[in-house]
């Protein structure tokens, strides 16, 4: 039975980690093209489209990192083995 | 030609989000440490500090190219700030786990999830009050 939920509770740590990771990466390649677009278009911009691109950044991570560390919770202090 | 030098251009006011961070870090370790003890203080702070240090470095790293002529650097150093972060957060969390596990792991978590959610006042810690 430990067997299994050690088994079952690595898949989920993959999916948690790999998953959050593909969002990210995701959301930061169609934030790196929109900031290219407008650096383009109004080079004049880029201090202020830089400023804004670290806020949404902040945004676009925020539950990734935290499905982060609840896979890494359950990698070294897993609560359902008993 | 003429090029303006780097250190001619103005540091956008990314730092005020850091220091609220910060500070929430060090306010929940204080009602922690006066609500449930030592243990429990002790797991908030280094939760807030899990948080903040790779925020730390993503800023750090983000902004360290400036410029109107920059674009395709700046994009290049906001992925590898990215990379860092998350590669920073993993490692930080193994440490942590591995050498001191928290006493109690809703206040670690806890100060972690409220640290990383001073990103949502960003908006307003940076641009309303930034001249940028």
């Amino acid at each position: 039975m430990e067997a299994q939920i050690l088994g079952m509770t690595a898949i989920a740590v993959s999916l948690l980690i790999g998953l959050g990771a593909l969002g990210t990466a995701i959301g930061f390649g169609i934030l790196g093209g929109k900031f290219l677009e407008g650096a383009a278009r109004q080079p004049e911009m880029i201090p202020q489209l830089q400023v804004k691109m670290f806020i949404v950044a902040g945004l676009l991570d925020a539950v990734t990192m935290i499905g982060v560390g609840i896979a890494l919770f359950f990698t070294f202090a897993n609560p359902f083995v008993g | 030609m003429h090029y303006s030098t780097p250190a001619a251009l103005k540091r956008p006011h990314v730092y005020r989000l850091l220091i609220v961070q910060l500070a929430v870090a060090l306010v929940l370790t204080v009602i922690s440490a006066l609500t449930q003890g030592y243990g429990a203080a002790q797991s908030a702070l280094l939760g807030g500090l899990v948080c903040l240090l790779p925020n730390l470095y993503f800023a750090w790293r983000a902004f360290r190219v400036q410029g109107a002529r920059m674009a395709r650097q700046i994009i290049t150093g906001f992925y590898k700030a990215e990379a860092g972060k998350f590669g920073l957060t993993v490692a930080l969390f193994t440490i942590v786990f591995i050498t001191a596990p928290p006493s109690n792991p809703a206040f670690f978590f806890g100060a972690y999830v409220a640290v990383q959610l001073v990103h949502w006042l960003g908006p307003w810690l940076v641009l309303k009050r930034s001249s940028t």
